[in-house]
Parts: C-alpha cells; sequence; structure tokens
C-alpha cells in the first residue's frame, strides 16, 4: 500500500519516508511485544528477544555497574524476569521500554548489592579478553565523569537509540530534563576527553 | 581511546557517541548467555533424569536381597522419629531452638495482614495509596518521619497503601504499610508488608486525650532561621546554597502523636527541603520538638519494626533509595530569622482551598511581570494528611524585582507544570526591602484579571506624575529663570 503511495507521492518523498519509517517501527514495536507475550512459553520467542536486545541490555548494565560480570549476570536475570512475565501489556508502553526499565531495575538492584565490589576499582571485573579489557576500561574511565543520571541518559540515547520520550518513561522525569542531562552529559565527556589528550601530549 | 579521540580533538558529540558505541558494541560482542537463560527460564523436567535403567532398589530386587531387611530399615526408622518427638525436645538446647523457629518466617507478613484487619475493626485509621515508585523517591513529603519500607522491585504496576492510624484526627506513628501489584488493592495481589515500631495501646489513647490538647499550628520557626543561610548571590531573583548551585527551596510542618520509650508525645516536625535547579536533586533536613523542646527522633528508617515478602524474606532497602538527600540544615542555637536574610515566602494552603495540583508536579513561582522564573519544587498534596498543608511554605529572593521597580507592587504567580497560574499573590517592594521584617510572608490572594487592570491603572498614573511632576519643574524653572 505505503510503496504505491509513494510512487504517486512524487516531490513529496521525504514526507512519505518518515510515515514509512514510522509504520515499520510499529510493525517492529508489535513484533517486540509479542515476542514478549509469547516468551514465558516459547524458547524461540526469548532467543529472538536475546538476539535483539542483549547488547542494549548489556550496555545498560555495564553503564550501572561497571563492572563486565555484572553486567553479564545483570543479562541473564533481566531476561529470565521477561521470561516469567505474566501481565505484560502492550498498552501500557513499547515493550523496548519494558526490557530497557527491567533491564535498568536489576542492574540497579545488583549495583545496590555488589556495591562494595564495584566501588573498589581494583576489584572490577572487565572480562577475558584483551579487547574486552580494554573496552571496559575506556568505557569506565569516561563514564566516571557523568553522575549516575547522566551515565543512564547517555546509555539510552546513544547505546539503546531510544528516543527522549521513551527515556524519560522509563526515568520517570520530564522529557526536558532528559534532553538538558544527555547535552550536559556529552558536553562533559567531550571535555574530559580533551583534558585526557592534553595531558598526554604534555607527557 | 585517547588515540582515537586524539586524532579528533574537535570531535562533535555524534562522533563521541558513535566512538562510545562503537566500543560498547565490541564489548557487548562477546556475550554469549542464553543457554544460562535458557537452563533457568526453561528448567529440563525430572522426567529426563529417568532413564530406563537399573535402580539400586531394582538391582537389589534382581540380586535377590531378602526383603525382611526392608523391615528392620522401618523399624530404625520408627526408632530414631519416636527419638525426635519423644526425647530431643525435653532438652534446653532443643526447646530454644523450637521456640526460635516455631513462627515460621513466612507467616511474618500474614501476621502483619491479619494485625491489620484486626486494628482496621477496633480502631480509626487513615488509608492512602500510590504508586510504590512514587513512594521510595519522595517518601519525605509522605511520611515525613517515615521513609519507604518496601524496595524498588522493578516492577512497574507496583503500588502501596498506607494505613495511619489516627487519635482525634490527628496522625500518630502507628503505621502499616502493604505492597501489592496492580491497580486495585484485594488479598490476592498482596506482595510485601511492614509494621510500625510504634503501637498504641487504649490507655495510650485515654492518657493522650487527658493530658494533652493539639489544636493549634505552629510556626515553621526553624525552617525561618535555616533559609537564612540560602542568600541570592548575583541579586538575579534566584536563591543560591553554599556553593552557589541555584536552589529552590520550600518546607512544612508535619504534627503527630508520636510513641517512643514507652511514652506517648505530641511531636511536631518541621521539613525544610530544597531542589537544585541544574540537577533532578532533592536535599532535606528535619527538626522535631514536643513541648516547645527539641527532642530526637529515630532514624526514618527505624520507625519501622519490619517489612516483610510473603515467603518471609526482609522488604526494607537497605539503603537511603529516596531521591531525598539527608543533609543538615537546621541549627539549633540559631534563635532568630537572619536580620539580612535574602528570603521571603509565600504559603500556597493559607487562604484557599480547593487549591489542587498532581502530587509529582513541580509548582513554580514567577514574577508576573517579568515572567521570571523564582523558584520550582514539589509539594506535598495528599489530601489525608491535609493538617499540615496550610503550613507549606515557599521561599524565593527577595531581589526578584528589578531595580526600576521602587514603588510597584509585584505579582509572583503560582504555576503548575503546564504553565496555569493556580493563584497570584501581591508584594510590595516597599515590604519587600523593608528592614523592619526580617522575613516577609506574602499570601494576599489577588483575582489576577483585577490585580493585571489594577496595576496598568497603577502604571498610568504613575506616568501621568512624573508627566505633572516634569511639567511643575520646567514652570518652576521657567519661574526662577525668569525671576
Amino acid at each position: 500500500m505505503f510503496t504505491e503511495s509513494k510512487s504517486y507521492a512524487g516531490g513529496e518523498k521525504t514526507i512519505l519516508n518518515i510515515f514509512t519509517d514510522s509504520v515499520d517501527e510499529k510493525k517492529k514495536e508489535d513484533n517486540v511485544n509479542q515476542l514478549i507475550l509469547n516468551c514465558s512459553k516459547s524458547k524461540e520467542s526469548l532467543s529472538v528477544l536475546y538476539t535483539m536486545f542483549k547488547k542494549n541490555v548489556f550496555a545498560i548494565a555495564f553503564t550501572i555497574t561497571s563492572d563486565y560480570h555484572l553486567a553479564e549476570d545483570c543479562v541473564i536475570e533481566t531476561f529470565v524476569r521477561l521470561s516469567q512475565v505474566k501481565k505484560f501489556n502492550p498498552e501500557n508502553g513499547d515493550g523496548k521500554g519494558y526490557i530497557y526499565t527491567i533491564a535498568r531495575n536489576v542492574a540497579l538492584e545488583l549495583r545496590r548489592q555488589h556495591r562494595r565490589d564495584t566501588d573498589n576499582f581494583i576489584m572490577q571485573s572487565y572480562g577475558e579478553t584483551d579487547t574486552a579489557v580494554e573496552n571496559s576500561i575506556y568505557i569506565n574511565q569516561l563514564m566516571m565523569f557523568l553522575n549516575d543520571k547522566q551515565k543512564q541518559v547517555v546509555t539510552l540515547r546513544c547505546f539503546s537509540e531510544l528516543s527522549f520520550r521513551q527515556i524519560a518513561k522509563i526515568m520517570k522525569c520530564p522529557e526536558s530534563t532528559v534532553k538538558s542531562r544527555y547535552e550536559k552529559a556529552i558536553a562533559i565527556l567531550r571535555e574530559k576527553a580533551g583534558v585526557h589528550d592534553e595531558r598526554r601530549n604534555k607527557k | 581511546m585517547k588515540d582515537e579521540i586524539k586524532n579528533n580533538p574537535e570531535a562533535v558529540p555524534s562522533e563521541v557517541e558513535q566512538l562510545l558505541k562503537n566500543k560498547m558494541n565490541e564489548l557487548s560482542e562477546s556475550i554469549d548467555c542464553f543457554d544460562k537463560i535458557s537452563a533457568r527460564a526453561f528448567p529440563k523436567s525430572s522426567g529426563e533424569f529417568t532413564d530406563d535403567e537399573f535402580t539400586v532398589t531394582g538391582l537389589e530386587n534382581i540380586t535377590g536381597k531378602p526383603q525382611h531387611f526392608k523391615f528392620i530399615k522401618w523399624i530404625s526408622v520408627a526408632a530414631a522419629s519416636v527419638a525426635l518427638i519423644a526425647v530431643v525436645p525435653q532438652t534446653n538446647f532443643a526447646r530454644q531452638m523450637l521456640a526460635n523457629i516455631s513462627c515460621p518466617v513466612e507467616n511474618l507478613c500474614q501476621d502483619i495482614l491479619s494485625e491489620i484487619s484486626t486494628e482496621l475493626e477496633n480502631g480509626d485509621y487513615i488509608t492512602v495509596d500510590m504508586p510504590l515508585d512514587y513512594y521510595i523517591s519522595n517518601d519525605v513529603l509522605i511520611t515525613p518521619l517515615f521513609a519507604c519500607p518496601f524496595r524498588d522491585s522493578g516492577r512497574d504496576n507496583a503500588n502501596v497503601r498506607l494505613y495511619i492510624r489516627q487519635i482525634d484526627g490527628i496522625n500518630t506513628t502507628q503505621l502499616y504499610a502493604v505492597e501489592y501489584i496492580g491497580s486495585t488493592y484485594s488479598e490476592d495481589n498482596i506482595i510485601a508488608a511492614a509494621e510500625s515500631d510504634s503501637k498504641f495501646t487504649q490507655n495510650d489513647i485515654e492518657k493522650f486525650r487527658n493530658e494533652f490538647s493539639y489544636d493549634s499550628y505552629a510556626l515553621t520557626e526553624f525552617s525561618d532561621v535555616a533559609v537564612s543561610q540560602f542568600s541570592d548571590k548575583d541579586k538575579s531573583g534566584l536563591l543560591t546554597d553554599k556553593n552557589g548551585e541555584y536552589i529552590s527551596v520550600a518546607s512544612f510542618c508535619d504534627f503527630s502523636i508520636v510513641k517512643y520509650t514507652n511514652a506517648v508525645h505530641t511531636v511536631t516536625s518541621e521539613v525544610l527541603y530544597g531542589h537544585k535547579t541544574n540537577d533532578d536533586l532533592y536535599f532535606y533536613d528535619i527538626i522535631s520538638k514536643s513541648d516547645e523542646t527539641v527532642i530526637h527522633v529515630p532514624d526514618r528508617r527505624n520507625m519501622w519494626r519490619q517489612s516483610v515478602y510473603l515467603d518471609g524474606n526482609s522488604a526494607m532497602p537497605e539503603e537511603n533509595i529516596s531521591k531525598f538527600t539527608k543533609t543538615e540544615l537546621f541549627d539549633i542555637s540559631a534563635t532568630s530569622a537572619n536580620e539580612y536574610s535574602d528570603c521571603s515566602y509565600i504559603s500556597p494552603y493559607s487562604s484557599s482551598n480547593g487549591l489542587t495540583w498532581n502530587n509529582d508536579e513541580i509548582i513554580s513561582l514567577s514574577d508576573s511581570y517579568s515572567g521570571k522564573r523564582l523558584s520550582g519544587i514539589m509539594l506535598p498534596n495528599y489530601e489525608t494528611m491535609n493538617r499540615y498543608l496550610p503550613t507549606i511554605k515557599m521561599y524565593f529572593s527577595k531581589f526578584c524585582f528589578t531595580e526600576n521597580d521602587d514603588g510597584r507592587i509585584v505579582n509572583i504567580n503560582l504555576k503548575n507544570q503546564s504553565n496555569k497560574i493556580l493563584k497570584t499573590f501581591s508584594i510590595s517592594v516597599t515590604d519587600m526591602i523593608s528592614e523592619d521584617v526580617q522575613l516577609n510572608e506574602f499570601q494576599e490572594e489577588i483575582d489576577t484579571e483585577w490585580q493585571i487592570t489594577q496595576e496598568q491603572e497603577l502604571r498610568q498614573e504613575m506616568e501621568l506624575l512624573a508627566r505633572e511632576q516634569e511639567i511643575h519643574r520646567d514652570t518652576v524653572g521657567f519661574v526662577t529663570e525668569y525671576n
């Protein structure tokens, strides 16, 4: 139907693209919602959700816990909880946001339980491979300049590619607050990265 | 990391984001834990372990082991049971142990729920329902003397019902809290319950009725003194804290009948709290007094006796998870408000009923003339706790007016989050700068439209007066010159 409209629309291609994208997005959302509803019974549905969201869930968990293995535990716990969800109502919100909300809450919970370990820089774990260690340290070093809420906004926006509105819903705060936090966080990240460079250059 | 950023010193935000994203993608690439998830989400049924192989018992039968050995086995089991039932309980150790386990943990939650049912039949209670996450974040505004007794379970539809005992319409510190799932409260969807440490007996109630009266509202005098630590550093109309961060400040009083160390006290608690404008952080301090003496009330978490889930595990958060952080704001030694305090205040509830806003709404004050925002903060707004609503004060800087405002009446608008004017307060600039009044209160309600008309008329009058003065001066000058 939309392909047809596209050929008739001619010069209004951009508008049509946006419309088509939003329809695709809606379909994708419905698909995720359906998968969440099925995943308590179907291993396949859970597997699809896992493939779709494991990276983003890990990103949220890692920025909150700053620990590779805790983040991995968080991924496991998030999907296990997701598989136990019995009363998911797609009308209350999108499934993607629902998964990220669980991930965020699980990560906060795990961090509270292991606060002593994660606060200790030496005790933090960075993964097994060299690349994982390097990347973990890289992300942790940058993120340590942000406060907790800024970290979460950056993660949800940058890694999970959520809209400010969706983030506001997850974090239960106004959209404008999310925007300002994000802008401030990005400014800090740029500035701090610059400071690192200068120091290095001086050496 | 550094090399990549060094090569892009002028990296625009999108590049920094991209860089972070790539790193995170690489990091999360190595995650592979679906087997573990699957094992927990879909545990294999025990049927898989019952292969069609011989069990030990089966082998015994095959080898033709005599069946009477089974009989001996049963006799030994019976003997052990008799010993366990008849002999062991006689020992002191066993008695102690049995005493400890006589109340299984699973029943703790049920016990609290049963106690609530009994209490509701015998005492006066008010009931308040709210979402759990709202109570966790804003517990200071709802139960100032009690922290939220439940952890953040991560469930979207978790709610809390509070039962607050009242004596003659005044809240006591006998509270019960129940966490339940779903929008409607029913016994089937309860998952946790908590009970306060205080329990009032009939004697306590009689004693209160005979010895105390609690009719008058106390003033928030400690808060009035404490706000003088906030200043308007650049005279811009915005208050700042000691670190120079812009803040909005409010206070209110809580009146409770408190029972501690087995004695009943009538306690007035003042809560002074602030909101950092640049960050969504709240800080607060609380001070309590009884018979004009400052008293020590236990920590807000310790006001609960216990908080348990249905399975018997503790539901009490291990640390403060509220949006409000305790900060020392009150100075008991200071007795009167600083004469040079930069603060004034309005009392939103003082003269009007029916003023409503949503509980999680930021209520702001702004100068109606310039539209400048002076303050923005959440206010307590539970009708069931309306006894302390008239004591709410919103503080703002006396320098909300500009230098040219001399003689003008400043209108301060109280607005909700949708920018709707809820109420207007009128302030004379002369009053604001008067040194006779240490901390000015402005709460005269004036109809907005009428006020605007009045203000326009006043401005016209002023202009007319100025013109007359100018004419007069010119005339006098002319006459003088002529003479």
